[in-house]
């Protein structure tokens, strides 16, 4: 590309600055409408959340300025910090499950072309559905009856129906297979993409250099996987930590506080107990820990080749 | 590839697809039960008796109306959430915006706040505006919800688009509407309908935002419906789960006929950034 | 579709933006109410269940009555009518009519949403219909002068339901009226799927651990303060009751979770002898029968302590009030009124099985038939000795109920010491 020296006259330095300050103005003006929306029901809100938790505020009636005590009060409750334990568990126990299962899902649906794509919008299924609709169907499948898909399946084996989701230790573990059912196909599609981008040639090469089926996993697919990982990680964490739908339908945060996870705590105070300021407290602790997770995530993203700033 | 291991993989799928549709059908099969039949023992998967009297409860309680309400609440966010979110996507990889960093932190933060804790404020913020309660609240409120996300992939899929291709096109005489209508956006396709049905989904399956923002049955989408088939009254499970399979049939629709699009759309949009 | 919406929405704006709507009512026709008056209930405009269809039929009848009013039935979830209707007053968008719960009252009352009744109530209503209504329920809603509320269906509220034929496999009627002997029944009660006693657990809106300490009589309230002792003596032989039901296999900890509305269900497909329930469902309870013959659904009030009267805890129930902001109040009283007249109080008992709330209904002989034994019975559980109710002011209310279930929870579910769970109960509490 040769360069070329244009020489500017007053005049043309002039129209040069209109011209850039009508680009600016036409700029602003094709995002200024989403940037108010996006504004105006995300963001005014939450500023709005913020001065409510900065006071007493119970059944909508505003009783007065209380500073940081809702977080205090929150700091010091034991229940709040089991709450953020349960929060943990049910993130990284789904992680722990739903992670290596759209792995190997995505590397099945790759060797299978056509039929993959197909058994992959099945998969997708569940998670097309909607939280409250998940949480009524699994309520039902999980019946303690005979009658019950689930109580039938145990029936056959001879086993009495278990309540699965009143056991104060199976209710966890059946949320957190309820989420993964629920949105392990998501994952997998991200990771059947970053599959698609590494190159077949590599894994010739490793054949032609005698590296086995697992050693080629962990040297070639691992490592050029690790951008997709790292996504369809912080997506599922985002997605696990801010669930609530499912356990207000399927257990009540109970048993015995069981499944009571930050985000069942925040519904609990804020729409059962009516403690609004204390709700708005939680809500903005949930905020920071999401803006902190998303921020870990653009900042993966923004790691990988061939992203545009 | 070896037949055992091809053996293995069809199992392996099989039984994920058993895994995946198999509460669904289950759903289907109780749906066409009648309500004396439905905790028979041992369960029949493909009901000897059936019956359409679940599906006509839901009509005869309005439940279709509903359903309307949802499939139209969900168009009209999308419509909106796309028209402005190619704009600012657009904006944001083409031209030099003040405060460009702030914007785009704004749009990110947004996607941070947790549905229901703000809904109390948003609640009181539509009041203030008289848009409770109305035919454009939820429409407005699941646009700002989605448009983030629009935004975002439109926008990673501009930045890769190389600017040549519509200063091509305006210099064959096409303004720059034209150009980016008729050169660059035929390409961003995939991106669209990946944000259009990610918008839609969302949309569709909201509750919380939408029981609290609209009191009027008339004006009600189809999850709040369905949570009055299960109260005083006892638990409709023939009911509930005929309203779980046409709850369920819309973004199952979606996928099938934007399943590329989709696969497409969100390898693209996050995997490149 | 769009035509239905548009009457409804162009109404409702009508309501809430016209100033003339009063102006227009106050000139209007002597005898008929005009406008439009919209009810928050749970109850639906098309539902099929008992209390709803005597609910349409007097709308119909209202409306024939008073032409020129529109009377619109919005349903809402139960648990969230309160809230809901709390947050509509604040914002001025408040229905005209609201269903809610008498527990309530005293908070609802507080933030001003409720109109004074004793303004509205025509001269005949307050005469001779309110010395009508049963005492204990009517004095409930006048809180400090102001009558917020009228009591709609009283009834013994929280109350046990029980299956004769269950009972008579072990040679019994009834079920015993002191926890001693009930303890051990209720252990028989259970053979092979059917548990012998099934309480809520997690249901926002009751406590069977209240229920059961009532045992003891209204002085577990504190006068004063409207408070129970939750770590006092009578918990403590409370959690003990519950600490055995569990030892004689009465009660699992499959309860854990469990609202009412999964009691009821499972109750129909014969997963429990004996039940706490809300005693307007028996209708309810009894269409939906399943495992059971419906006639054999009977009535229990709860066993005491000791040489106790059994107790009857006359709470929470519903209450019909109408809004401080509503713009047609005249309207909305005069079909509030109309659910209390005589007819209506048939209707109520007749088809819905519930306790007419005119009591001067009672000498129809409808109420000497086989069909009313269930009214029969509540009648008699309302005139208990045992019979109590929660303090008007009882603090804390939204708190209350979730955490005495998580404590009955952990006494059902756990070993943990019993002097423990409920310490923790009371710190919780903040009591």
């Amino acid at each position: 590309m040769t360069t070329t020296v244009i020489e500017t006259s007053v005049d043309s330095s002039r129209a040069l600055h209109s011209v850039a300050r009508k680009t600016k103005i036409v700029g602003s003006a094709l995002v200024g409408p989403a940037l108010i929306l996006v504004v105006a029901i995300n963001v005014l809100p939450a500023f709005y959340g913020f001065y409510l938790s900065l006071r007493q505020v119970f059944f909508f009636a505003d009783e007065g300025y209380v500073g940081l005590q809702n977080y205090v009060e929150l700091f010091r409750d034991p229940f709040a910090w089991q709450a953020v334990g349960r929060s943990l568990v049910f993130t990284f126990g789904s992680l722990a499950i739903a992670v290596p299962l759209a792995l190997v899902s995505a590397m099945g649906i790759r060797r299978l072309g056509n039929w993959g794509s197909i058994l992959l919008t099945v998969l997708l299924v569940p998670w097309a559905m909607s939280p409250i609709v998940v949480a009524l169907l699994w309520k039902w499948i999980l019946v303690p009856s005979p009658g019950g898909l689930v109580g039938a399946i145990f029936a056959a084996f001879g086993v009495p129906p278990q309540d699965l989701l009143t056991d104060p230790l199976l209710a966890m573990p059946t949320l957190i297979l309820i989420g993964v059912w629920r949105n392990f196909a998501f994952a997998a599609i991200i990771l059947t993409g970053g599959l698609g981008q590494i190159p077949r040639d590599l894994y010739k090469a490793a054949a032609v250099d005698g590296l086995g089926a697992w050693e080629a996993f962990r040297k070639i697919t691992l490592p050029l996987l690790a951008p997709s990982l790292l996504i369809v990680i912080s997506m599922l964490t985002i997605s696990y930590f801010n669930e609530v739908q499912t356990i207000i339908g399927l257990t009540g945060g109970g048993p015995i506080r069981q499944t009571t996870t930050l985000g069942y705590l925040l519904y609990h105070t804020g729409f059962v107990e009516l403690d609004q300021g204390r709700g708005n407290a939680i809500a903005i602790v949930m905020f920071m820990i999401n803006m902190l997770l998303i921020a870990l995530y653009i900042k993966i993203l923004g790691k990988q080749p061939g992203a545009a700033a | 590839m070896k037949t055992g291991t091809r053996i293995w993989l069809v199992l392996g799928c099989l039984l994920a697809a058993l895994v995946a549709l198999g509460p669904i059908v289950w759903a289907f099969s109780t749906s066409l039960k009648p309500t004396n039949r439905i905790f028979q023992v041992p369960p029949e998967l493909i009901p000897s008796v059936s019956t359409l009297e679940h599906y006509a409860r839901l009509i005869s309680e309005g439940v279709h109306w509903a359903f309307f309400n949802s499939g139209l609440y969900a168009v009209m966010a999308v419509a909106v959430a796309l028209t402005l979110g190619t704009l600012a996507g657009y904006a944001l990889a083409r031209y030099p915006i003040p405060g460009k960093q702030l914007v785009l932190v704004l749009f990110v933060g947004a996607m941070a706040v947790p549905g229901f804790a703000v809904l109390l404020p948003t609640q009181l913020l539509f009041v203030d505006m008289g848009l409770y309660n109305t035919y454009v609240a939820l429409p407005l409120l699941y646009a700002g919800h989605i448009l983030p996300f629009a935004v975002w992939v439109t926008r990673s899929h501009f930045s890769t688009i190389p600017r040549e291709l519509e200063q091509a096109a305006q210099i064959d005489g096409y303004s720059r509407l034209e150009a980016v209508w008729k050169v660059v956006l035929p390409g961003a396709k995939p991106a669209l309908l990946a944000a259009a049905t990610f918008g839609f989904l969302h949309s569709w399956n909201d509750y919380v935002t939408a029981t609290t923002m609209v009191d009027t049955p008339s004006l009600r989408t189809l999850p709040v419906a369905l949570i009055f088939f299960q109260g005083f009254h006892g638990r409709d499970w023939g009911a509930l789960m005929a309203g779980v399979i046409i709850a369920t049939i819309p973004p199952v629709v979606m996928f099938l006929l934007f399943r590329k699009y989709l696969i497409g759309g969100f390898a693209d949009g996050s995997v490149k950034g | 579709m769009s035509i239905g919406k548009l009457d409804r929405r162009a109404v409702l704006k009508l309501g809430a933006a016209s100033a003339l709507l009063p102006a227009l009512s106050g000139i209007a026709l002597a005898q008929g109410h005009s406008g439009t008056i919209r009810i928050w209930t749970f109850l639906s405009a098309e539902g099929q269940s008992p209390r709803e269809v005597v609910l349409r039929e007097l709308i119909e009848k209202f409306a024939a009555a008073n032409p020129g009013v529109s009377v619109v039935v919005e349903a809402q979830p139960f648990q969230e009518l309160e809230t809901k209707f709390v947050a509509a007053s604040a914002q001025n968008r408040a229905p005209d009519i609201i269903w809610m719960r008498d527990t309530f009252l005293d908070l609802v009352n507080q933030r001003g949403a409720l109109a004074n009744l004793d303004d509205e109530l025509s001269a005949d209503f307050q005469s001779n219909v309110i010395p009508d209504l049963y005492p204990v329920f009517a004095e409930k809603s006048v809180m400090d002068g102001v009558r917020t509320s009228l009591p709609l269906w009283p009834s013994p509220a929280q109350i046990l339901f029980y299956r004769k034929d269950a009972l008579a496999e072990i040679g019994l009627d009834a079920p015993p009226l002191t926890w001693d002997e009930f303890i051990p029944v209720a252990g028989k009660l259970t053979s092979g799927d059917r548990l012998g006693f099934g309480l809520p657990t997690n249901d926002n809106s009751v406590s069977a651990f209240i229920n059961m300490m009532t045992g003891f009589g209204p002085d577990i309230f504190d006068a004063a303060t409207g408070q129970f002792d939750v770590t006092g003596p009578e918990a403590v032989e409370t959690a003990s009751v519950v600490r055995q039901l569990v030892g004689a296999g009465a009660l699992s900890s499959t309860l854990l979770n469990a609202m009412g509305d999964d009691i009821q269900d499972q109750f129909a497909a014969g997963r429990f002898a004996i039940v706490q329930a809300f005693a307007p469902r028996f209708a309810q309870y009894k269409s939906i029968a399943a495992a059971y013959d419906p006639n054999d659904l009977a009535v229990s009030a709860w066993p005491a302590f000791g040489d106790r009267p059994p107790a009857v805890l006359l709470g929470p129930y519903w209450t019909v009030g109408v809004s401080a902001k509503s713009e047609n109040k005249a309207a909305a009283t005069a079909f509030v009124e109309a659910l209390y007249t005589p007819e209506a109080s048939m209707q109520w008992a007749e088809v819905a099985g519930l306790v007419p709330d005119r009591r001067s209904v009672q000498s129809d002989p409808f109420f000497s038939t086989p069909e009313a034994e269930s009214i029969a019975v509540f009648n008699a559980l309302l005139d208990a000795p045992g019979a109590l109710t929660f303090p008007p002011k009882l603090p804390d209310i939204t708190k209350v109920f979730p955490i005495m279930n998580t404590a009955l929870q952990e006494l059902i579910g756990t070993d943990e010491d019993v002097g423990a769970i409920l310490e923790r109960a009371k710190a919780t509490l903040g009591w």
